[in-house]
């Protein structure tokens, strides 16, 4: 019985001093990451995160700008070129893209545009942006003068990597306007340590659990798309659609084939997906795929870090040229009375 | 494989569950070792494996022969030839090529030469243990698969400690293998403290001072002051290295091995001296007991006496690199100490090792800033390996903007906050581990469960926050992994 005793006695003490010296490591470690917290914790603190940023949040994309001011302040170098909105779009039928490098980036097809079109005004502001916040540019620029012949919306399976691990609805904007994200609870007892202890959330994140969707792979994008995933992109592009019907300007989703999908044999899934629930939405969809699969030499349109080459932009010009050719031909075929924007 | 990833902690999971299943086999435990650290090396470059045992049907062989006098100089310098010329063929034909062929096209791909990882230690290893046997202060293997274990077994085969060879073949013969843990505490207080080194100080620091480091020539870094990205690639340095050095240190405990330390505060060193009896201790071991002392040591007058230092850290130094800066580094270290033997020697030093009070502290606080200064600026060589780029960075040791003395990563307060954090803790934490272990406490069984908890709370938290507080994204690798 002593003997019990003092065992039970023996280990009492030992935890009671492992408790102690975890209590008098981590105690400072709270503190330390109350006030310094890591660059990668940052953005799923909340309105805690010492960030701040332009934004403001926005009911159509989840994340907005508060005002034009701020989204004109924050993309002035290459906005400087387009004011006042209203006289760009007085020069005559411009074309306005929204899209990552394969459309600003220099020598891509904006720049292949301007240089093999000299008199077609061609809008883009050169810079990539995430998905939501791309949309939300679009949705303040038309509120405030921009007014081109059409829009393209160009869209990749690289452009849905961040909303592949956070949904829309872990989108938070905070008071001082940075973007940041819900982070995903454990469920349980956990959940009140991870909300309440930054050593806890930071552990939490370290093992990546954090994210709205944790187990998000970007091959997934090429292969099946999470059906969430889907949703929450058509939602934006709903939201584009509406907006550029309220502004009377035709949409039109650029789905550019990536090099895997042309020379490696991945399938077209993500085109195959989106397509049609674009369609659904009211947007008109350009799918050049076959142009580039079928091109005789597609593994030379292409520049080292996988971008296209001169004759890669010129081919998907040309086709984009020949999609909007088809589009005002059946357009003019049909009766006055049912034209409506794309 | 490295000591930072998931695989390697499923491996020592693995092994080490096995090795505890098997207690009492002395043969399956150590055949397990050996399976786990042939894994370890060859995990992602299998054929390597068959030059680290080359290295070891060679070594085990000359060492048998000069066991049994079968011309045992001739296996001798035979096998001391074989591991020096596949190692430096390995290390040093890039610089070969590129000092013969200049700035015109090498006749090979020289840019993607890659140095099979840990063969510096192991070559080291196999020449140890040969010149041993020929001393005869250690007795030649008899077993093969047992001399390859002494050679690769995982913890310490990448980046050492340099063991001489009876500290472990010793501990793997029969009679000296325990086949249990020794010492569960200090595996796991070991174990906490380099991962946290490691994680958390060392790679911080690299996170802060790379950006420097890889413009230091460039006009983004004009003006500004490079002392401290100096000083703190200093401490990255230590603080890595050491770290590698505690975790291979705790996981030979886990297994039953003990090995010595390989640092002792280095940058407390009041000479350079002093700074080589405390910094990689294995290493200086090794030079001083297989270079310096068989080139003539201190035994034949002072100028002999320098020109073997001088030998021995220009080896010494191009042994980490085949780079001109590896050998200028050594060289520094060279010239450093032989100044140190003059100076020692003049009447001023004398005098003023002679005094107490506040002129010998004030002393030794000058001694020490200025062995730290001087290693520094021998880091300086050692971190940046194109001789433009050191010299650019010595020369913003002095010349610098008042407005950018300090300037980008070297002023986050939360990372000085952090090494200051550290240097604080460390004493109280070695104090409390060394009484945990004093017989202090033996007498006091009532205080006892509770140092013994507090200890295991440290080693548990130290890696606790060694995962939490490290910096996100990819791991930087060890830096003596690349040696």
């Amino acid at each position: 019985m002593d003997a019990g005793r003092t065992t039970w006695r023996r280990r009492t003490l030992r935890g009671l001093g492992f408790i102690l010296a975890c209590g008098l490591l981590l105690a400072p470690a709270e503190l330390y990451l109350r006030l310094f917290p890591p660059v990668d914790l940052r953005e799923f603190l909340g309105d805690e995160s010492p960030d701040a940023g332009v934004f403001a949040a926005d009911e159509d994309f989840a994340v907005g700008y508060p005002s034009w001011a701020a989204l004109r302040d924050d993309n002035l170098q290459r906005l400087q070129s387009y004011l006042p909105l209203e006289d760009w779009s007085r020069r005559g039928p411009g074309w306005a893209f929204f899209g990552n490098s394969f459309v600003h980036a220099p020598d891509m097809l904006c720049d292949t545009i301007r240089r093999e079109l000299p008199d077609q005004p061609v809008f883009n502001l050169g810079r990539n942006e995430p998905l939501p916040v791309r949309c939300a540019q679009l949705k303040v620029l038309l509120e405030n003068g921009l007014k081109p012949e059409r829009i393209f919306v160009e869209l990749m399976p690289v452009d849905l990597i961040v909303m592949g691990s956070q949904p829309l609805s872990t989108i938070h904007v905070t008071e001082r306007g940075a973007l940041t994200y819900a982070p995903r609870l454990p469920g349980g007892p956990l959940d009140w340590a991870i909300e309440n202890s930054r050593l806890a959330l930071t552990a939490w994140c370290r093992t990546g659990l954090q994210k709205g969707r944790p187990f998000f792979h970007r091959r997934s994008l090429v292969r099946k798309l999470d059906p969430d995933l889907v949703d929450d992109v058509v939602t934006l592009f709903a939201g584009i659609a509406r907006v550029a019907r309220e502004h009377d300007v035709p949409v039109t989703v650029l789905l550019i084939p990536s090099h895997d999908c042309m020379c490696r044999g991945v399938p077209c899934t993500f085109q195959d997906t989106l397509a049609p629930r674009f369609r659904a939405v009211g947007l008109d969809v350009f799918d050049p795929r076959d142009a580039f699969c079928n091109h005789p030499r597609k593994g030379q349109l292409f520049i080292p870090d996988l971008h296209f080459n001169k004759e890669g932009n010129l081919l998907l010009l040309h086709e984009l040229q020949a999609h909007l050719q088809r589009l005002k031909a059946s357009a003019a075929a049909q009766p006055t009375s049912t034209r409506k924007p794309t | 494989m490295t000591f930072t990833e998931l695989p390697f902690f499923v491996l020592v999971l693995i092994v080490w569950m096995l090795w505890r299943l098997l207690a009492g086999q002395y043969r399956a435990q150590l055949a397990i070792l050996l399976i786990g650290s042939l894994v370890f090396y060859g995990y992602r470059h299998p054929l390597l494996l068959l030059l680290l045992l080359a290295y070891c049907v060679v070594n085990w062989w000359a060492g048998l022969s000069i066991a049994k006098n079968r011309w045992p100089r001739l296996a001798l310098t035979s096998g001391v030839a074989f591991n020096l010329v596949v190692l430096a063929y390995w290390k040093y034909t890039p610089l070969v090529i590129r000092t013969v062929f200049g700035d015109g096209p090498p006749p090979f791909d020289i840019d993607g030469w890659v140095i099979p990882f840990g063969i510096s230690f192991y070559a080291f290893t196999g020449i140890a243990y040969m010149v041993d046997v020929y001393r005869r202060t250690t007795t030649a293997e008899p077993e093969f698969w047992r001399y390859v274990l002494y050679s690769a077994f995982f913890p310490q085969l990448v980046a050492g400690p340099i063991l001489r060879p009876h500290e472990f073949l010793d501990q793997l013969q029969p009679a000296g293998y325990r086949g249990r843990r020794k010492s569960p505490f200090d595996a796991f207080f070991l174990l906490g403290r380099g991962y946290f080194k490691k994680a958390v100080l060392a790679d911080r620091i690299s996170a802060a001072i790379d950006p420097f480091f890889a413009h230091v020539a460039d006009p983004t870094t004009a003006g500004v002051w490079s002392l401290p990205y100096v000083v703190l690639y200093a401490l990255q340095i230590y603080l890595d290295f050491s770290a590698y050095t505690d975790i291979a240190r705790g996981l030979g405990l886990l297994f039953g091995f003990e090995w010595p330390e390989n640092f002792n505060l280095p940058y407390l060193a009041t000479s350079i001296q002093e700074f080589w009896h405390r910094w990689h201790m294995t290493l200086s071991r090794f030079l001083k007991d297989y270079l310096y002392i068989p080139l003539g040591g201190n035994r034949h007058g002072a100028w002999r006496t320098h020109v073997n230092l001088m030998a021995t850290m220009l080896l010494g130094g191009l042994w980490h690199g085949a780079s001109w800066s590896f050998l200028l580094w050594g060289g520094l270290h060279g010239s450093f100490l032989i100044l140190n033997r003059l100076w020692v020697k003049t009447p001023a030093a004398r005098w003023l090792n002679a005094q107490t009070g506040p002129i010998r502290v004030a002393w030794n606080g000058f001694s020490l800033v200025l062995t730290f200064a001087c290693v520094c600026l021998a880091w300086c060589f050692f971190r940046l390996t194109v001789l433009a780029e050191s010299l650019a960075c010595v020369q913003k040791w002095v010349i610098f903007e008042s407005g950018k003395i300090l300037v980008g990563g070297a002023a986050e307060l939360s990372l000085w906050l952090l090494l200051a954090g550290y240097a604080c803790a460390v004493p109280l934490l070695h104090r409390l581990v060394d009484w945990a272990k004093s017989a202090e406490l033996r007498e006091r069984p009532g205080l006892r469960p509770v140092v013994q908890g507090v200890g295991w709370g440290v080693s548990f938290a130290l890696l606790l926050l060694a995962f939490v507080l490290s910096p996100g994204g990819e791991k930087a690798p060890f830096i003596y992994f690349q040696f």
